[in-house]
C-alpha cells in the first residue's frame, strides 16, 4: 500500500509539474522569440544583424538555383537551360548586390525575383513556385 | 504532515531533474554566434555560392541555349 501511495504521490507531483512546465513554456515563447531560428540573436552588432539576415538570403536563394540546375540536368530538361541561365544570372547578380550594397540590396532583390517569376512558362512556374516563395519568404524576414 | 505530502517532497527533485533533462534534450544550450562567426558566416556563404554560379555559367555558354521552353 505504502508503495501504491508513493507512485501516486509521485505521479500526481510529475503532473502537476509538467503542467506547469508547459504553461510557462508557453508564456514565455514570445519573450523568448531572440532564439528563434527567425531571428538573429540579440548580441550580435547592426552589421552583424545585417549579414545574418544577408546569409539566410543567400541560402534560400541557393535552394532557387540549384533546383533550377537540377531541373534542367533531367531528360528531358523540366526547366529549360534559357530559364536555367536566367535564374543563375539573377542569383548571381541578387548575392552581388547583397555582398556589395549592406542595407541597400533589398528592394532590388524582390524586383528580380518577381521578375524571374514573371519569365517562367506556366510549367516551370509550378514546378519553382515553393523555391520562389522560399526566397519571398526569407526577403520578407529582413528587417 | 500529511504523507503524500512528505513523499512528494522527497520524490521533487528526481522528478525536477528529469523534466530539466527532457526539456534541455529538446533546447540545447549552445552560445550564441560572435559578430565575427556570422560575419564569417555571410562570407563564405556568398563566396561558395558565386563560385557555383561562375562555374555553371562557365558551362552553358550562349550558344547552347537552344531548348528554350521546350
Amino acid at each position: 500500500m505504502n508503495v501504491f501511495r508513493r507512485w501516486t504521490a509521485a505521479f500526481s507531483l510529475t503532473v502537476l509539474l509538467m503542467g506547469g512546465a508547459i504553461t510557462i513554456a508557453t508564456l514565455a515563447t514570445p519573450a523568448c522569440a531572440s532564439f528563434s531560428v527567425n531571428k538573429p540573436p540579440l548580441n550580435l552588432s547592426p552589421q552583424a544583424r545585417e549579414a545574418w539576415y544577408a546569409t539566410r538570403v543567400i541560402q534560400a536563394l541557393d535552394v532557387l538555383r540549384d533546383t533550377a540546375i537540377d531541373a534542367n540536368a533531367q531528360t528531358p530538361p523540366l526547366v529549360s537551360t534559357l530559364t536555367t541561365k536566367k535564374i543563375v544570372t539573377y542569383h548571381k547578380s541578387a548575392i552581388t548586390f547583397i555582398h556589395e550594397i549592406p542595407g541597400g540590396w533589398k528592394a532590388s532583390v524582390v524586383a528580380g525575383i518577381t521578375e524571374v517569376e514573371n519569365n517562367l512558362s506556366l510549367k516551370e512556374y509550378e514546378l519553382l513556385k515553393p523555391y520562389t516563395q522560399l526566397v519571398k519568404a526569407a526577403l520578407s524576414e529582413v528587417q | 504532515m500529511n504523507p503524500l505530502v512528505t513523499i512528494a517532497i522527497q520524490e521533487a527533485p528526481a522528478i525536477i531533474a528529469l523534466l530539466r533533462g527532457l526539456f534541455q534534450q529538446k533546447n540545447p544550450s549552445a552560445p550564441a554566434p560572435t559578430d565575427a562567426q556570422v560575419i564569417a558566416a555571410f562570407e563564405a556563404a556568398f563566396k561558395s555560392s558565386l563560385a557555383k554560379d561562375n562555374l555553371w555559367l562557365s558551362t552553358h555558354p550562349e550558344e547552347t541555349l537552344g531548348d528554350a521552353h521546350e
